[in-house]
Formats: C-alpha cells, structure tokens, sequence
C-alpha cells in the first residue's frame, strides 16, 4: 500500500513538472548508416530561450538549425491552456561508423538553464543504406519480378524464455523488419497457437518504424503484436509460422519523359511474408504438486478478510481471499475451505483484475466466499492454505490465510408470529465422513484362551460320572426296599418260634394251675403268629381279616376250622374259668396243631 | 453327595481364575500401553503391544477389535478384515466389531456375496457365540445334573404333582444339557477350529489343482473371506462364498 502511494505521488509530482518547467526534448534516430544524411531535433515547451547545440564532432553538419515555432490555446470551462513549442533542427551525416555520443542540447531561458538527456548514436557500415532511394527503387522492380530478398523485409516471433515451466508466462512479439518503404500492413494471420493460452496486449498500433541496427544493418522494425503464451502441456511445442500480408508500394510501369520520377504514381501490392516456426521447451513443474496447489505459476501473495465476526444464525458472512501477484492468476483455482459442517457455503464469487503487459500478467483475483451459518455457537473457518510454484526458486511455496472465528446468534425472528412452543427446528444427523469406530480402552477379562473342554475326554467322564452316581443311587435305593421287605419275611420265619415261646409259657401256666394265664398266653401266640404270618399288622388283625388271609393262602378249611375252635374255646375259658385240664390240654394240642400244620402248607 | 459336585467344580473354577491371574496386570499394562500408542498415532507401535499380548495367547475380543482398528488405519485392509472377524467371534453382539467390519470389508475388492443361510443355523451359530464353548460345556454339566435330579424326583416321589413336575422339569433339562453341549462343540468348531480364512496377498489365482501349472481359474483379492477345505502340501482347496472351489498357496491366506 504505501508503495502504491508512492508511485502515485511521484505521478503527480511528474504531471506538475511538465505544466509547469521548461522541458527540453531531443529526436533523433539511434541508428544510422555511414554516410546518410539525418535530423536531430530539439524540442522545448518554452519560448524565449537561447538554445545551445552541443558539438557534432564525428559528424558533418549539412544544414542547421531550423527553428520553428507553434503555439497553441485551449480553452476549457473557462480555464486557459497554452501550448508552446520551439523547435530547433540540425541536419548531419554520418561519417565514420562507430558509436557517438553527443552531449545534450541545453536552452536557457530566464538566466535558468535547461537540458535534454544525451544523444547516443550507432552509425554502422551500410552499403544498401548509403544510397536509400536507388535501394528502394531495386527492391520494388524487384517487387514487381515478385521476388523481394529475404534479407530486405521478415517478420520475426521473438519470444523472452524458450524454457519455461507449464504455466508459467512467456512474451512473444512479432516484429518487422524491413529495409523497404511500405504503403500499409493488411492483415496478421496468427496460427491457433496450440498447447497455449494466448492472450493479446494492447500493442500501440504500428506507425512509423523505428531504425535499429541487425547485424550490422540498419532495418527499420515495429513491434505488430505483443502477446502472453501460456503454455498448458509440456514438451516441446512448435508455434508454426505466423503470416503477415504487407502492402509494398510499386511503381508504375509507365515512366513519365518530361518529369522522370516525380509524378510517378504508385500502387500497393500485397506481399505475404512468414515467420520461421519457433520451439518452446515446456518443462512440467518439478516434485510432486501439493494438495493445495491453485495452479499458479509466478509469485503472489495472499490475503483474506471477513466482514463480520459476529452475526445472527441464518445471516451471511463474508469472507474474502484475495490472491495478488505476478503469474497466471487468470488460471488460479479456488482455495479450498474447510468449514464446520453447520456453516453453509456456496460457491465464492470470483472477481479478478488482472493486467497483461510486457512483463507478464499482474493484478488480483478475488474469491468471496458467503459462508451461512445454520446453527448458533462459535464458529471457526480454518487457515486456508494455497500454494503455488515460483520459477524463480524452482519450488512450491506455501501460502495461508489466518484462522478467523466468528460467532453465530440465537437468531431472533422478528417477523414471525409469537409461535406457542419453543424448541429448535428438527433437522437429521449430518454424517460427516465414515470411518471405523474408536478402539476399546476396557480389554474386559484378560485370560488366556483355555483348553476346551467339549473336546476333552474328562469333560465327558463327568457326565459318566454323574449318571454313574445317579445309578448308584438308584440302585442304593432298591436294596433299601428289598431289605424292608426282608422284614416281614424274617418275621415270617420266625413266626413259628416266637409262637412255641409263648406256647410253652402256656404250658408251664397250665401245670402251675394258672388257667387264665394259659388262655391269654394261648391267645396272644396265635395272634402274634397270625400276625407275623400273614404280613397284617397287630391293629388291623381281627377274626375275619385273618380268616380271609388265611382263605385267600388257599389253607385247607380244617385248619381255619381248627384256628376258630381254639380262639372260641380260649376266649369262652377267659370268662368261664372253671375248665378242666383236659379241656385246656385239648386247647393247647390244637393250637400246636394248627400252627404244625399251618407251617407246613404255607 | 451333590454338594460335593459342586464343591468339586468350585475348585477347578477357582483353580483356573487364579492361574490366569497370575500375569493379567502384566497382560493389562501391556493392553494400556497399545492404546496409548494408537491414541498418539503410533499404529504399528500399538499392534506390536497387542500383538505381544495375542501371540502369548490371550483372547479377548477387544485385543482383536483394537488389532484391527490397528491394521485399518496403517490401510491393511485384509489385516483388519482378519482380527475384525476374529474378534467377532468372540463377540458376536458387539455393534461396533460389526460396523467396523461392514466398514473393512466395503475397502476390500471382491464383492461379499454370501449365500444366505438358514435361518436357524445363522441363529444356532449365532447363539453358540453368545457365550464362550467352555461356559457352554458347564452349563451342559450343570443342567445334566439338574435333569437327573428332577429325574430321581420322578421317579421316587409319592406325591402324584410332584411327579408331573419332576418329569417335565427333567425332560425340559435334558433337553438344554444336549443343546448346551451342541452349542459348546459349535462354538468350539467356529472359534477354533475354523474353516474360514481371509486372503491376505494383494491378488491371488485361484488355480484347478495344487500346483503352479494348473488352471487359473478365479482371480481373488485381499481381504475376501473364502471357506478352507483340504490341504495339499502348500495349497489349500478354498471354496468361495459364490460355491467355486480352487487352490491357491497356503501363505497367501491366514485363517480366522
């Protein structure tokens, strides 16, 4: 910025000069052939002055000087402007060739002296040159055969680099050189240039040529056409010739007797001349790009701004990315944004303005981006990186804006009615990106992997083993009843002996005399016998339960027959006590009997 | 006398918890470390502390699920479809081993076309997984104790309702025991003794016989999962997902 300033102050201060300081100008051509004849002229904006030629030495003086003089007056919204201009004129030969300086022309005007710059001068060795107008006259009779030599009028493509990165600028110019006069130039072909971008600059339209020395020969040149050449590929590249059609003036034919030359009338007659096809080595840019890389070739800068830093949800804010510079901004991509998914962003809008001249293409080009917040919080747009390949250093160079950070509002709406119920506008879940989920920071239960045990032989022996158990248990269980049911059998066995005991204890009742006792012991014997005999518990033993017990054992009817006798016999003695011995004899056989017998058939 | 069963059993857990306690803190630290790392970015650095930890033979699927996220991030695709599958075997109702391998194998290039399977073996497979074969087998134990229990209950009750229970109750259990123990065998089968593999060179050839000359008959990519049938010296016959069956070098493959 403040050598922007700069050049404009000094814009100003050279404006100032000229309304105002005298002004010493020289013209003169830079080139001359040895012996020509030429002007040098002084031009000062002043009147009034004593003008000083310097010395000419090295050159004869012919004629000199011309002073002429114009004023001129301009009136503009009432404001006068004046114009003055003296002119002084020498007219020189060359003589030697060689380089000559002559010191500047001095004017002094007001006890004040004023000087133009110094005048260089290249005479060079020119047979052709020595005698122009007997040149001209060979070359159109030569025109006329249509047959001009190479050397006395081309065209070149003059281009400032022959190797150049891809996308990085290079100027062509197309030149004439010609040694000829020339009554115009028609029409440039340009070919279509591919493999590049070309773009045109503004060349001042061609108007007088300039004299220069080529080789040691003085040509009259002008610049055509000036352009930028981008190149987009790589490898060489051919620009095949550009075609320029001239008008040559030729003489008529009719030669005049009376006044020779002079009236000689002229036409124009075009002349297509070529250029010679020019070679561009593009190299493609070194290393590997980097993602950011804008595809700018030169040298810029980057800066960014934005509008606001806190604004209402829903409400845009503006950021910009300027890149200014020198390369081919024309071509420079979009920085890339990374954003918060909840700002939303369109596409930037691109203004650039971008100048081509001699030295490339300069300027800016700007992209506004409008970032739309949707969400309310503190939002952060990321440094944005841009790089691009300076031919310079022959290297990627990085660029990056700040990092800014701007605040979105709850927005308030205003213009909607009073709403009845708060909470925020539904909206789904933005998926970002997929990626795989976090690893787990709890390793769980940390164990060894164990041998299985399905596939283990002692795994399945315990199966064997519990149902060997549950067997035994059965098995266990069996005995235990087949033991209680021994029981009763035991009982059985012994039913007979338990009841002899009690018939002897009869017995020794009867010879003792003790009647009832001999009766109750006879009762209590064959019950118990019964009893244990038949399986039928003391409780639920009675006459007509043993009775059929005994009939259901399939027992002869004599010996139940027998058992009823001897009950009814003992419990009719129970209560009739006066019974002889014999009839208690008679009991006690009986019940002996009936349990011999008993005891045999069961 | 049941008592003692348990008793018994007690013992061996204890038994077994005790000596896989002996280096878990070890085995711990050593986990801790690998995720530190893999928080810093040090991928392979964390596979190689898990990787310690797994090749000393410690199962869990969380050690697989981290090796995997390990691998994916270092962009194996087929290393992480591997531990991916590893650790899902472990545990099958984890949802992220799942996304993560939905994620894994959408990277690998043959397309996984399964074919569907039945429902019920999907579900067995499923319910096998639920837990370990070992828990399994206990449980089959367990319940085949408890069935003859019910069964004695049965059989020397007096009392009619008690029967009626103590048959159902039995039937029912015996029936749980069988499946306990089916379902241990095929988590066992599943988780380690697999059949499954992943192809982990970046192309193979599926080839007509064991041997550089035959055939060329399929062309397989990293990360697809094919099922391992014989083997042939160096070559093992795979089947594909799609029922094609070729050779291809065993060190071209890793099984589950």
């Amino acid at each position: 910025m403040k050598k922007y300033f700069g050049y404009i102050t000094l814009f100003l201060l050279s404006v100032n000069l000229q309304a105002q300081d005298v002004e010493l100008k020289a013209q003169y051509p830079p080139v001359v052939a040895e012996g020509e004849q030429f002007a040098i002229s002084w031009n000062a904006n002043a009147s009034g002055g004593e003008f000083t030629a310097p010395d000419f030495s090295g050159f004869y003086k012919l004629a000199g000087p011309q002073t002429s003089f114009s004023e001129s007056m301009q009136m503009i919204n009432g404001k006068v402007m004046r114009a003055t201009s003296y002119t002084y004129v020498y007219y020189l030969q060359a003589m030697t060739a060689g380089r000559f300086v002559l010191g500047p022309g001095i004017i002094r005007i007001k006890n004040k002296e004023y000087r133009s710059d110094s005048i260089y001068i290249e005479v060079v060795k020119d047979q052709a040159a020595s005698q122009p107008q007997q040149g001209n006259n060979q070359n159109v009779k030569d025109a006329t055969g249509g047959n001009i030599p190479g050397t006395d009028l081309f065209i070149r493509l003059i281009v400032n680099k022959n190797d150049v990165y891809q996308g990085e600028h290079l100027i062509a110019s197309l030149k004439l050189y010609s040694k000829i006069d020339l009554g115009g130039l028609n029409e440039v072909k340009f070919p279509d240039f591919s493999g590049f971008v070309k773009e045109d600059l503004q060349t001042p339209q061609l108007r007088a040529l300039q004299r220069e020395n080529v080789n040691g020969v003085v040509y009259g040149t002008g610049i055509i056409q000036q352009f930028l050449l981008y190149p987009q590929i790589t490898g060489e590249i051919t620009i095949n010739p550009v075609e320029l059609t001239v008008l040559l003036q030729q003489k008529s034919n009719s030669q005049d007797p009376f006044f020779g030359g002079f009236f000689d009338t002229y036409t124009n007659v075009p002349k297509v001349i070529v250029t010679q096809p020019v070679k561009i080595t593009v190299r493609p840019l070194p290393g590997n790009k980097p993602a950011d890389f804008s595809g700018i070739v030169g040298k810029i800068d980057l800066t960014s701004s934005i509008n606001k830093d806190s604004v209402d949800v829903n409400d845009a804010v503006n950021l910009k990315i300027t890149v200014s510079g020198s390369g081919n901004l024309r071509f420079a991509g979009k920085p890339d944004l990374k954003l918060p998914a909840d700002i939303e962003l369109y596409e930037p809008k691109v203004t650039d303005n971008i100048k081509n001249n001699v030295s490339g293409s300069s300027g800016q080009k700007s992209f506004e981006y409008v970032l739309i917040p949707r969400h309310y919080g503190s939002f952060t747009i990321p440094a944005v990186s841009y790089s691009y390949f300076n031919p310079e250093t022959r290297r990627y160079e990085k660029l990056s804006t700040r990092e800014y950070t701007f605040y979105a509002r709850k927005g308030t709406d205003q213009g909607a009615p009073a709403t009845v119920y708060g909470g925020v506008s539904k909206e789904d879940v933005k998926y970002l990106g997929r990626d795989i989920r976090f690893i787990k920071n709890d390793p769980g239960v940390l164990k060894k992997a164990m041998a299985q045990y399905i596939g283990m032989k002692s795994y399945y022996s315990w199966f064997a083993v519990a149902f060997f158990i549950f067997v035994a248990i059965l098995i266990l269980r069996r005995e235990t009843i087949r033991r209680n049911a021994d029981i009763s059998a035991v009982r059985n066995r012994k039913a007979a002996k338990v009841a002899g005991k009690r018939l002897n204890e009869a017995s020794k009742c009867l010879k003792s005399g003790m009647t009832d006792r001999f009766h109750e012991e006879i009762l209590k014997a064959l019950w118990g016998y019964l009893s244990d005999k038949l399986s039928i518990p003391v409780s639920e033993l009675t006459r007509v339960s043993a009775v059929e017990a005994l009939r259901n054992t399939e027992v002869n009817e004599d010996i139940i027959l027998t058992l009823t006798d001897v009950l009814d016999k003992c419990e009719f003695a129970r209560y009739a006590p006066a019974s002889s011995d014999t009839e208690a004899q008679d009991i006690y056989n009986a019940a002996m009997l009936f349990i011999r017998s008993i005891e045999n058939s069961l | 006398m049941k008592q003692k069963y348990y008793t018994i059993l007690l013992v061996i857990a204890i038994l077994m918890a005790s000596s896989a306690g002996v280096k878990a803190q070890e085995a711990s630290d050593n986990f801790k470390k690998g995720t530190e790392l893999y928080s810093a970015g040090k991928y392979q650095e964390a596979i190689d502390a898990w990787m310690t930890l797994y090749s000393s033979g410690y199962r869990s699927a969380a050690i697989d699920y981290n090796i995997g996220n390990a691998w994916f991030k270092l962009g194996n695709v087929p290393g992480s479809v591997l531990f991916y599958e590893r650790a899902q075997l472990l545990d099958p109702s984890d949802e992220d081993i799942s996304y993560n391998l939905q994620i894994a194998r959408t990277l690998a290039v043959d397309k996984f076309k399964e074919i569907p399977e039945l429902f019920f073996i999907t579900w067995f497979n499923f319910l096998s997984l639920y837990l370990s074969s070992n828990t399994w087998a206990i449980l089959g134990l367990i319940t085949f104790i408890l069935f003859l229990v019910m069964l004695s209950l049965y059989l020397y009750s007096k009392n009619y309702r008690l029967k009626v229970v103590g048959f159902w109750t039995a039937l029912f259990l015996l029936l749980f025991a069988l499946l306990s123990v089916s379902l241990s065998a095929r988590n066992n089968k599943l988780v380690n003794r697999s059949d499954m593999a992943i192809i982990m060179s970046p192309q193979v050839n599926g080839k007509s016989s064991p041997d550089e000359s035959g055939t060329d008959l399929f062309l397989l990519h990293e990360g697809t999962k094919v099922t391992v049938g014989d083997k042939v010296g160096d070559w093992y016959e795979i089947r594909l997902s799609d029922g094609n069956k070729g050779w291809v070098p065993s060190n071209c493959l890793e099984k589950l």
